[in-house]
């Protein structure tokens, strides 16, 4: 295309008033029809609804023009929509460019002088480098048709079978050794009280014998690289000591364990007692056993007893205390990420006297009051008498001023099943909730909860933000506490309703994955209302806790929805990969193959032949580390030239 | 005042939206351009926008580990340091250019660097004219192939080969000093002609014995040539053709 066929094209969106409130748009386009190359230059309300597009295709079609410029959001949210119009319109989708006069403007300064004059530099930019902009072909690489999903809870087992089904591999990575994340905690789930084992145990297992899946318990994701269609993902699959392809799970080994009974058990919440040689509870998925070698005395002095116990028991000789960590590489194309929460620790706010005898956060309160857990059901004093005065305190470590802002969403309907279990199953017991706001936001929670108040349930309303104390009475409890007048309630048990936190791997899992959190910690959406699975990374989509506290209800339909979202590129085949790649002008190369070690991806190699080097465009990134370290100038990058960035920058300030 | 942002595609440009997303305020005259990734921001594209007039230039990136092409960060960190160390020298202020790592959540970051560096640049002043030639002649100096080399040799010599980074810090300052004298050098004589070291010391303000020696090695590569005793001093002047 000669320079004097160019014929820009510029769009300045008003956002609603997102951009027109702190920019004067029309002064804008204004001011970009003046500039060298733009033939049309246009501000409109919506650029990316339909008729906002609608101009561009006419622009296009009647004008000629064949460069294109918007000026409004980050080109992260709606590049590709226009892209797409120019590709349609008979245009070249790189011949595109967009200003940022959102994010990089409108949004961060308030002025709305100094607003509209940097937008007119920002646009200014945007045309200088879309003058110099050139027409690059699109490319695509084959899909891998695997997903992998991280985390075994109830949003990842979904997410799995979801993916499964549609007839794709799925490795399914959970880090203890069985599936089933919190929900296997649970008792019984509201608003139905259904039993949380009896839904959930045979979708577990459903998981661990679909053909297409592939359960890696007792693991954990250390590395990924690539890109959509094409990941690369280190496991590190931990010793179990145990060789599961003989492992029968008879529970004999567990029996024999020297400390069977000794070692406090983390799935119980501690509550009850486990050995060394262990399964978490006795419904994991795969029944296969553990020995925990933080604890077994062989593993920690390479002797116990005249031979291990375990060993001796196991009739079929499965203990393998040789065994080594494994790692694993596996190729994806896709990525869930459903590594779900974890629960604040109450013990950093002495206040609510979490450590003294009788208070207990409401995760142990579901493994007390469940039939197959340490205490058979039954919710006892630690002087194994019944309560008679139970307080229920809700919000502890949410909702704060500052630090943990946020709601976590399913405490009040727990308090409130934890309210009615205690009522149904403790005769003549004095149940009082402490609650602040009751939030009954869900599908059948209102007549959930107004069933539970019904019962006998006292609730007093308690000022949030006024002190609150839990503290040691005689041989029972005081909770004193500030509400429309001041509370003071005599108990034998507290249950605290713990705020949810992001999964303690969460930073680790976001570095790997290179996803980001929002402030509060979970991992944040590529768009809060309309994407609100996906990731900032292509192919990487979020179900479950790990996004945002939520219901099983919730977790079960975003884990649906990741499962779908996740399979589109696997079902296509086909995804595109980056364009911009780098060229090597052969006039000008040196053969000095200082290029060679800074790609980071082996896409240069040296042609002996010719004493030059070549790009292998398929394994160049585009990233562009080798031209800008080309001594002799030889390496050009598409789409960001010397001349295209030099321009912008001349313009831009 | 105008201070330029380069921010990649996938750490700081995000970053920088989720300024945006969150309204946090930062200086009006920041300006930000995007390339894919912090490795691609030549010495060049910094140099340019000082002799420009630009007040300040910042490259930000992925967190050192974190970067979507494995090292390209790194590659920009070791740039700047440098650039930095020869602005030390030159007259330019060094706290012009700075390079942080910002990754696609720090929102937060990204305004309170920009927010520090505009302040910084408050500070020190907006560019003046020496700094600006300055950056013109260093400029001049990353086109040469030489300095480039050096340069580029540079993670093969330290990663590679694990010759001592310090050390070759000092031979990559010592090329690129060596060159801007050059260069300096060949801008004088093109101004008046002939010239003698000693003339040459005074007018640049380097001692005239390494004045004298860069003239021996610019004529051993025929770039200059010595046109004999004039006044009781050996001149020197540009070789026909360069
Ligand atoms: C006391 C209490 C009572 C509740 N009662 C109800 C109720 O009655 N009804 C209801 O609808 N909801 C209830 N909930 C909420 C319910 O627990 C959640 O909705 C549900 O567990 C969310 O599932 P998830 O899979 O997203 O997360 P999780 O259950 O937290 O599962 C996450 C899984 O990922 C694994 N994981 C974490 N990090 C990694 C990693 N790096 N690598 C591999 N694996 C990893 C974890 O080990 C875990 O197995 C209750 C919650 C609490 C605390
Ligand atoms: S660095 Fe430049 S000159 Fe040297 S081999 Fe690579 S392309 Fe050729
Ligand atoms: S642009 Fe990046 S990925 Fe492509 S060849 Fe150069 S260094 Fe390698």
């Amino acid at each position: 295309m000669s320079r004097d066929e160019i014929k820009i094209g510029v769009y300045v969106c008003h956002c609603g008033i997102n951009i027109e409130a702190t920019v004067d748009t029309a002064r804008v386009a204004e001011f970009a029809s003046h500039l060298p190359g733009v033939v049309v230059a246009r501000d409109y309300k919506y650029m990316c609804s339909d008729p906002g597009q609608e101009l561009i295709r006419e622009d296009m079609r009647e004008l000629g023009v064949n460069r294109v410029v918007v000026a409004s959001c980050s080109p992260r949210m709606h590049e590709p929509t226009y892209r797409a119009v120019l590709a349609e319109t008979g245009g070249n989708e790189y011949c595109f460019e967009m200003a940022n006069i959102r994010e990089q403007c409108s949004w961060v300064h308030k002025n709305r002088e100094e607003g509209t004059k940097k937008a007119m530099d920002l646009v200014e930019g945007a045309v200088a480098r879309a003058y110099l902009l050139e027409p690059l072909e699109p490319r695509e690489v084959d899909v891998i048709p695997a997903c992998l999903v991280i985390g075994g809870g109830v949003s990842g087992i979904y997410a799995a079978l979801g993916v499964a089904e549609k007839g794709f591999k799925t490795y399914l990575v959970e880090k203890t050794p069985s599936i089933g994340g919190h929900m296997a905690q649970l008792d019984k789930t509201f608003p139905t009280l259904d039993c949380s084992a009896c839904i959930l145990t045979p979708k577990m297992v459903d998981a661990a014998r679909h053909p297409n899946i592939e359960l890696m318990t007792y693991s954990e994701v250390m590395d990924v690289s690539g890109y959509v269609g094409n990941f690369n993902v280190t496991i590190r699959k931990k010793p179990r000591y145990i060789d599961i392809d003989l492992c029968t799970g008879c529970g004999l080994c567990g029996e024999a364990c020297i400390l069977s009974g000794k070692i406090p058990n983390e799935f119980d919440m501690k509550k009850g007692k486990r050995g060394a040689a262990y399964v978490p509870f006795p419904q994991a998925v795969p029944l296969k056993y553990t020995i925990d070698p933080e604890n077994c005395i062989f593993l920690k002095k390479g002797k116990c007893g005249k031979s291990p116990a375990c060993q001796e028991a196991c009739p079929r000789d499965a203990i393998d205390f040789t065994q080594r960590e494994e790692i694993v590489e596996i190729e994806v194309g896709s990525i869930i990420i459903a590594t779900g929460y974890d629960l604040f620790d109450p013990s950093t706010e002495p206040q609510y006297g979490y450590g003294l005898p009788n208070v207990i956060t409401g995760l142990e309160f579901e493994r007390l009051i469940n039939a197959s857990g340490p205490t058979g059901g039954k919710v006892l004093l630690e002087n194994g008498e019944y309560p008679k005065k139970v307080v229920l305190i809700q919000c502890v470590g949410s909702r704060e001023i500052g630090g943990r802002t946020y709601c976590s969403r399913f405490c009040c309907m727990y308090t409130a099943k934890h309210a009615h279990l205690i009522e149904e199953k403790i005769e003549g017991a004095e149940v009082t909730v402490l609650y602040t706001d009751v939030r009954a936001f869900g599908k059948g929670f209102e007549e959930f909860y107004n069933r539970v108040r019904s019962e006998g349930i006292n609730y007093i309303w308690r000022d949030l933000y006024a002190p609150i104390e839990v503290t040691q009475n005689g041989d029972g409890l005081k909770v004193k506490a500030e509400g429309v007048g001041p509370i003071e309630l005599d108990a034998d048990m507290v249950v605290l309703a713990t705020a949810a936190v992001p999964s303690r791997d969460a930073k680790e899992i976001g570095s790997v994955l290179k996803i980001p959190e929002s402030p509060d910690g979970f991992f944040m959406e590529s768009h809060p209302k309309l994407k609100p699975i996906d990731t900032a990374s292509d192919g990487i989509f979020l179900a479950g806790c790990c996004q945002s506290p939520k219901d099983i209800p919730d977790s079960v339909a975003q884990a649906c929805g990741a499962a779908s979202r996740a399979a589109i590129s696997l079902f296509r085949g086909k995804v595109p990969i980056e364009v911009i790649s780098s060229q090597i002008n052969e006039e000008i190369c040196s053969g000095c193959r200082m290029c060679e070690e800074i790609c980071a991806y082996g896409a240069l190699s040296f042609d002996e032949e010719k004493g030059l080097m070549t790009v292998n465009e398929v394994l160049c990134k585009g990233c562009g580390s080798c031209a800008s370290t080309c001594p002799s100038g030889a390496i050009t990058m598409k789409h960001y030239k010397d001349a295209q960035i030099f321009a912008q920058i001349e313009a831009v300030v | 005042m105008k201070i330029l942002v380069f921010c990649c595609d996938w750490c700081s440009y995000p970053g920088a939206d989720l300024a945006g997303i969150l309204r946090l305020e930062y200086p009006s005259e920041v300006r930000i351009i995007k390339v894919m990734c912090s490795g691609r921001v030549d010495l060049m594209l910094v140099l340019d926008a000082l002799r420009q007039g630009i007040d300040g230039v910042m490259v930000t990136g992925c967190h050192p580990g974190e970067c979507h092409y494995v090292h390209g960060n790194m590659e920009a960190e070791r740039r700047i340091e440098l650039l930095r160390s020869i602005f030390e020298r030159s007259g330019i202020n060094p706290r012009r250019v700075r390079i942080e790592w910002i990754s696609a959540s720090e929102g937060e970051k990204f305004a309170e660097v920009t927010r520090a560096f505009k302040q910084e640049i408050d500070e020190i002043g907006p560019i003046n004219q020496g700094e600006i030639d300055a950056a013109e002649i260093i400029h001049d100096v990353f086109s040469s192939e030489r300095a480039r080399l050096v340069l580029g040799a540079s993670r093969r010599a330290i990663e590679l080969e694990g010759v001592d980074p310090l050390w070759y810090k000092g031979v990559l300052e010592r090329t690129v000093r060596e060159e801007v004298l050059r260069e300096r050098i060949l801008r004088e004589l093109r101004k008046t002609g002939a010239l003698s070291a000693h003339e040459l010391a005074e007018r640049i303000g380097e001692p005239a014995k390494e004045i004298f020696w860069n003239l021996i090695a610019m004529k051993r590569r025929q770039i200059i040539l010595d046109i004999g005793i004039v006044d009781d001093s050996l001149k020197f002047a540009i070789q026909e053709g360069v």
